[in-house]
């Protein structure tokens, strides 16, 4: 049942209570009447309840008021009521003249009950409609608070655009990190602030720059095409991840200078520890040609080494560019079967080679992979001291890729070896650097190299991507 | 020769075979009996056989390396004296090697040093042989 609030206003008591009772017979609504039998106390009652009153039935002859004035004073502080005027015969023109200052009607006495019940009913009705769309707006009003709230309480940088790149929205943390208040910047051009998202450096109120990333959203509205853009600040996160980066950099630096460190110390040690034995020889008068030539013999070793050690390490640590053409695997894996003859067979080692890749084309420097397997079939022939057998082979993977396996038959290396790591040996003599140049020279092909290793069978792989198919030349 | 010293039994652990022949001919001629071990797996033998009064070791060592040789006197021979010689930089030590051991060396080695820093750890520690040894 429908609840309102009806005000009664007539000095005749009889009468406002008839009212009463005639409003009380309307059907699915219930009423709480209040009377008021002067002008004066209609005007204090409104005053108290004037903001729930949802109608007002007045008689406008009033011993103390005029009733002109009172409607137009309920019309001010009573602003959703509406009022219904009743009048004798005498007054119908001021009840019209009521009417056209903000009276919802006007009802001649003497009335019939169901007139006066049909009047009030419209009455309510416009009332009920006008306070629904009061509730409508309110929550409109509500939901556009919590909207822009939104825009301003999150920490974050907003704005956005209208169809023609102008700023429409330019929030408090825009306004708090660049200083330019939203009165100035609402109505100016904004792409280049945001680009189509992603990072941008942003003038900030001291006139340095920030990193911020963007985030963009294209809405199409009826008021047409707005860009929304939500941006964080990434100056410190970049800042961060430089210093990390920075401070990985210099760690791998420290690692390979300690590295390189021992193995510098290292024949420095015995070269200077055999000139040592060489000056005693001489002091005790014991040097014969003989013994010096043995100690100058291993002085110049030493040396040799250290040469070998800034060589290898300047391959690894700074190469010269790759100088790539196209080139046919078999055929170079093959050539270099050949070169290794010799040291194969002083090694007592037997060396086959399966060439399964034929037309397969790499596109390599082949100076260099030629090193890449020099080194590893070294570091096999080394490995396999009492001799072995040794397996160079190459073959297709897949549609795009081939590979090159050497496989020696020696005691087998723990997988998880970080043999590929520079200065990682476990070989008596050697820089530690074979493996971390083949490693190097293989990434920058874009392949890859691993090793699976049992006692008896290792077998190092080297991935490297086959040239697309199509029109090419050989050297 | 100090009195005290000579006569004195170094093992020498070391994986280069030019330098740890020329220690062996070097502090032999300054009177110590040296036995020499090429890995740590011959050391842990020798130090068993041959009953040394010092060890001087390296590190890095393909077979086995310095840090479980040191560790592993420090447990069974607490009072036998270890001296670290090695090339490693000192940033690279393990603290808990460098704990373990009586004197650090890096290489390369001046063999006098070398022999200074044995006199000093196999003498009697009595202020008088502290002064001849410094």
């Amino acid at each position: 049942m429908e609840q309102a609030r009806v005000l009664v206003v007539d000095d005749n008591v009889d009468l406002a209570e008839n009212v009463v009772a005639i409003l009380s017979e309307i059907e699915g609504r219930s009423l709480d009447c209040v009377l008021a039998s002067s002008g004066r106390m209609a005007q204090d009652l409104c005053a108290e309840i004037g903001h729930s009153l949802d109608l007002a039935l007045v008689d406008l002859r009033l011993p103390d008021t005029d009733g002109l004035s009172l409607v137009q004073q309920m019309r001010r502080v009573c602003p959703h009521a509406e009022i219904v005027i009743i009048t004798g015969d005498a007054t119908v023109e001021s009840a019209i003249a009521a009417v056209s200052h903000g009276a919802f009607a006007y009802v001649v006495k003497p009335f019939r009950a169901h007139e006066l019940m049909h009047t009030v009913e419209r009455a309510l009705a416009k009332v009920a409609l006008i306070r629904e769309r009061e509730a409508l707006r309110r929550d409109l009003e509500l939901s556009e608070l919590r909207h822009r709230e939104v825009v301003e309480a999150v920490p974050a940088l907003v704005l956005a655009l209208d169809a023609d790149d102008n700023i429409v929205i330019w929030n408090r943390r825009l306004e708090q990190i660049t200083g330019q208040p939203r009165e100035t910047m609402i109505g100016r051009p904004g792409r280049h602030l945001v680009g189509s998202g992603g990072d941008r450096r942003l003038a900030i109120a001291d006139g340095r720059h920030h990193l911020v990333r963007w985030q963009l959203a294209q809405v199409g509205s009826s008021s047409g095409e707005v860009t929304y853009a939500v941006g964080m600040d990434v100056t410190d996160e970049r800042a961060m991840l430089r210093r990390t980066l920075r401070a990985e950099r210099l760690a791998a630096v420290g690692t390979l200078a300690a590295g390189l460190a021992h193995e510098v110390r290292n024949p420095l040690n015995s070269a200077t520890l055999q000139l040592q034995v060489l000056r005693r020889r001489i002091e005790k008068g014991q040097a014969s040609g003989e013994s010096l030539l043995r100690v100058v013999a291993i002085v110049m070793d030493e040396i040799h080494r250290l040469e070998r050690l800034v060589k290898d390490f300047l391959a690894f640590a700074r190469p010269s560019p790759l100088d790539v053409q196209p080139t046919l695997l078999d055929e170079l894996v093959g050539s270099v079967a050949e070169q290794v003859k010799p040291e194969v067979k002083e090694a007592d080692v037997e060396l086959t080679a399966t060439l399964e890749a034929a037309g397969a084309a790499v596109e390599v420097d082949a100076e260099r992979l030629r090193q890449v397997l020099l080194n590893l079939v070294r570091n096999a022939l080394e490995a396999m001291k009492a001799g072995g057998s040794l397996e160079l082979k190459t073959k297709l993977e897949g549609a795009d890729s081939a590979a090159i396996e050497i496989i020696d038959s020696g005691p087998g290396i723990q997988e998880d070896a970080p043999v590929f790591d520079a200065f990682y040996t476990t070989k008596e003599s050697g820089t530690g650097l074979g493996l971390a140049i083949v490693h190097r020279i293989v990434e920058e092909h874009g392949g890859s190299v691993g090793f699976e290793s049992r006692p008896g069978r290792t077998c190092f792989s080297v991935k490297l991507p086959l040239v697309a198919p199509g029109p090419m030349t050989f050297r | 020769m100090e009195v005290g010293t000579a006569g004195r039994r170094v093992l020498v652990v070391e994986d280069e075979p030019n330098a740890r022949e020329a220690l062996a001919e070097l502090l032999g001629d300054a009177g110590f009996g040296v036995v020499t071990a090429p890995n740590a797996t011959a050391a842990r033998d020798l130090i068993e056989a041959s009953a040394p009064d010092i060890v001087v070791t390296d590190l890095r060592m393909p077979g086995g390396s310095g840090d479980a040789l040191v560790a592993r006197i420090a447990g069974s021979n607490p009072r036998l004296p270890v001296l670290l010689l090695t090339a490693l930089p000192a940033t690279e030590i393990l603290p808990e090697t460098r704990s373990q051991v009586a004197r650090v060396l890096s290489k390369p080695v001046e063999v006098s040093t070398l022999i200074a820093e044995l006199w000093r750890l196999l003498a009697p520690q009595s202020p008088a042989s502290e002064a001849a040894a410094e």
